[in-house]
């Protein structure tokens, strides 16, 4: 059976090819596009993960939705504590978050003024890093502030000057200082770096009367992927009206944006494949209805319809089978290369920086379950196709098939 | 002879129904979708557009030299009252605007972030882009002693504000001291221009001029609205030579992502369209190679009775038309319903309104219907039936009537 569907395949070669051609280009098109849709969400999402968000949170019940001085997490020491002794956490900082006036001689401007254990920051984000003039912050700073290079740019301040800060502390009370800018940081993020400043916990706190409080604890692990559950576990050491917030939660606009992205993808994918399965189907209808006399005589001849829809499926399989496999390796090779060696778009970063796109890099994702389901989806597609015109010649008694015209 | 080839040509078509109108049917149905798809991502790109236009930068803004870098006060625009009046008088001019902007920090008694003041004149922001029609809550009013202001959603959101609640708004004047009002949230505005959405409050111009202590003739910016079918770049130099003191920059050096993303969306269709049309083509080129071969000695037949080749190519060139016709048919019909429906209704992604704000758009998405969708397709199914032909055809030239008739 396998050889007369091999003989009957090579026969109808013309068809055969391209079969064979629509159904390979369709796979390695399907695998290599996925491969990038989820390639750029998840460099999106990690250059943000790591740059500042991390990926659990810790804070008081309410201060996400609503984040003000009075969701502030108020027992800082034990919640750091209870966080010291589970497992799968890489590292843990506090952080105490206020909106201020930041004014210069030249300008004022709105800022997010956060105040942080510059040594434990240093591990959960990459503020340190984004480093680019000057120095980072430190224990024994008093009044340094590290500030985002656009916002000094906003305020027309560089290293060394001084800059005015008004607000108000978590009892609010009126709050203001001078700080001296001690460094410049430029992590790609656009708005981030036009609207924040850092400043020494220890020194901040004693400004805005927070000794013991904190808006987050920002937490690290050291596998992504199990961050549910690891903050499942700090949850249950947590008291009752403390939160524990995983990446999905915190960047959940994000997410959404992705899976935005992601359904436009798949709706145009979908339309390709309307086209593809009605090209085979009608390749299909072709070889099967030209050779209508040929299995009207095989019937004659005493072979089963049932086998006679075996060697019509089998011939289908064996070309969907050959396709997709040559496909899939081509899409898979595709998507591992360009995750290697990720496509450059020169300015591209510049270009949406307002989107939070931070690099020029636009990498695949080589992942062999969604390597393999997109093969799935091609395989059954040809499967389909191919099921009307055997539904078609069904339809014909072996006298009938015979004398077909 | 053309209403016989035309009769033989349709007979032909009809003698395969089945796949004739699995042909026609794989038309109809991609390019259907095809439009509705094209449709969608138009719309989408266009309402994004327009809603910034409408809401920020007209066509084209006008600047003080370097306001644009430090975005500052001392960077002023001065003799406003004189470039407006000689913008309006422009005949490419629709409307014109001035604005004067300066950023600060906006507080309620609980929460403070950053924030854009914007003095405006209503009636005219109306006029420009019909800024009232943005209003999602309350009323696009500054109230009668000029106290209110209409926020963005999304700011009102960020400080737990709602209308008929007050916001203080602080930030340094043109001379450098810092000086701060007190506003009363009249009405809340959704742009999905992002720039208004989560950072403005609008104000009137007196209420500006007083916080940011810039005279009566100054602003920081003009927006013009230009009439339909002015070419913007053209208009742009007219400006330079015209205004050298001047920044002046059209929307897509404003917003070069939204430009990007027009680009995108334009070069995206264009290969949807041709991977389509591809498969048209090979569709049609399978069906018309088939019906030709099983009619091979039908042909010589014809050939060997004295008719000339041009008669059987003729007839092919209208079999191969008649099924791309009937496919461009049913996919107009499908199409044109399908975009009529996304244009009234639209495609409502509420679920994830998040996500669509992330990228500045509105949870629902409207579908534009271009002119062009319906003639380009057409034209590209005549070309994709007309190539199909050509292979088969060239079987059909190289055809030996006798040899075909005493074939088996």
């Amino acid at each position: 059976m396998f050889s007369l569907a091999l003989k009957n395949l090579l026969f109808y070669k013309g068809r055969t090819l391209t079969t064979f051609l629509l159904s390979l280009c369709s796979t390695v098109l399907f695998v290599v596009y996925v491969a990038f849709m989820d390639g750029s969400h998840e460099s999106m999402l990690k250059n943000s993960l790591s740059i500042y968000t991390g990926a659990i949170q810790v804070m008081q019940e309410g201060h996400h939705e609503n984040p003000s001085y009075d969701t502030l997490l108020e027992d800082l020491p034990s919640v750091m504590q209870t966080l010291k002794n589970i497992e799968g956490i890489r590292a843990y900082t506090p952080r105490l978050e206020s909106f201020a006036l930041l004014s210069s001689e030249e300008d004022s401007v709105g800022a997010m003024v956060t105040g942080i254990v510059p040594e434990s920051e240093a591990l959960v984000s990459r503020l340190k890093e984004a480093l680019v003039k000057g120095r980072y912050l430190d224990s024994e700073d008093s009044n340094g502030l590290y500030m985002g290079e656009e916002l000094a740019k906003r305020l027309g301040v560089d290293l060394g000057d001084e800059i005015a800060l008004v607000g108000s502390a978590t009892d609010y009370s009126f709050a203001a200082e001078r700080f001296q800018i001690i460094g410049l940081f430029r992590t790609g993020l656009f708005e981030f770096d036009a609207s924040s400043a850092f400043v020494n916990k220890a020194y901040f706190d004693a400004l805005m009367l927070s000794e013991t409080m904190a808006s987050s604890i920002v937490v690290t692990v050291d596998d992504l992927e199990k961050a549910e559950t690891v903050a499942g576990e700090i949850a249950g050491q947590m008291p009752s009206r403390v939160e524990v917030l995983t990446w999905k939660k915190l960047m959940a606009s994000m997410v959404q944006a992705m899976e935005v992205d992601s359904l436009f993808g798949y709706i145009s994918m979908g339309l390709f494949f309307i086209v593809v399965f009605f090209v085979i189907m009608i390749f299909g209808f072709i070889n099967i209805s030209g050779r209508i006399r040929e299995l009207g005589l095989l019937r004659a001849l005493g072979v089963h319809s049932y086998e006679i829809l075996k060697l019509l499926l089998l011939e289908s399989a064996i070309l969907a089978f050959a396709s997709v496999l040559a496909g899939t390796l081509i899409g898979a090779y595709l998507a591992y290369f360009y995750e290697v060696n990720p496509i450059i778009i020169k300015g591209m970063a510049e270009t949406y920086k307002a989107y939070g796109i931070i690099s020029d890099e636009v990498p695949t994702r080589f992942d062999l379950f969604t390597i393999a389901w997109n093969a799935m989806v091609v395989l059954l597609l040809n499967f389909l196709a191919i099921l009307y015109p055997v539904y078609y010649i069904r339809q014909f008694t072996p006298t009938e098939a015979m004398r077909h015209v | 002879m053309f209403k016989l080839n035309l009769k033989m040509a349709w007979l032909n078509v009809w003698r395969r129904k089945v796949r004739s109108l699995l042909v026609i049917l794989m038309i109809g149905v991609s390019m259907s979708v095809m439009l509705a798809i094209q449709g969608l991502y138009d719309g989408m790109t266009r309402h994004m557009i327009e809603s910034t236009l409408r809401s920020e930068s007209g066509e084209i803004s006008l600047f003080a030299p370097s306001y644009r870098l430090h975005q500052n006060l001392t960077y002023r625009l001065k003799e406003t009252h004189r470039i407006i009046e000689e913008m309006k008088n422009m005949p490419e001019v629709r409307s014109v605007v001035k604005r004067i902007r300066v950023t600060g920090l906006a507080s309620t008694a609980r929460k403070s972030t950053f924030a854009k003041l914007v003095g405006i004149d209503i009636e005219n922001e109306n006029l420009f882009g019909g800024l009232e029609a943005f209003v999602v809550d309350g009323t696009m009013s500054f109230g009668e002693n000029d106290e209110g202001a209409v926020i963005g959603k999304k700011l009102a959101e960020d400080l737990n504000l709602e209308v008929g609640e007050r916001v203080i708004f602080s930030a340094q004047d043109s001379h450098g001291e810092l000086s701060a009002i007190s506003l009363r949230i009249k009405g809340l505005v959704r742009t999905t221009n992002m720039a208004i959405d989560d950072l403005a409050i609008f104000v009137s111009q007196e209420k500006s001029r007083a916080i940011t202590a810039l005279g009566e003739d100054e602003s920081t910016e003009v927006a013009l609205r230009l009439k339909e079918g002015v070419d913007i770049d053209l208009f742009q130099s007219k400006l330079e030579k015209g205004w050298p003191g001047l920044e002046i920059y059209s929307w897509k050096a404003l917003y070069p992502a939204l430009d990007q993303m027009q680009v995108m969306t334009n070069i995206f269709n264009g290969i949807t369209f041709a991977i389509v049309m591809t498969m048209v083509f090979i569709g049609i080129l399978g069906v018309m190679f088939v019906s030709i071969l099983e009619r091979i000695r039908e042909f010589g037949i014809v050939l060997a009775i004295g008719e000339p080749y041009r008669f059987l190519r003729t007839q092919v060139i209208y079999e191969a038309l008649i099924l791309g016709a009937g496919g461009y048919i049913f996919g107009v019909v499908a199409g044109s319903s399908a975009l009529l429906y996304l244009q009234s209704y639209g495609l409502d992604l509420s679920r994830f309104s998040a996500g669509l704000a992330e990228f500045g758009m509105a949870s629902i998405l409207y579908a534009a219907i271009k002119f062009h969708y319906f003639t380009t397709t057409f034209a590209a199914i005549v070309l994709a039936a007309l190539l199909s032909v050509v292979l088969p055809l060239r079987r059909l030239k190289m055809l030996n009537p006798i040899e075909v008739i005493q074939g088996d």
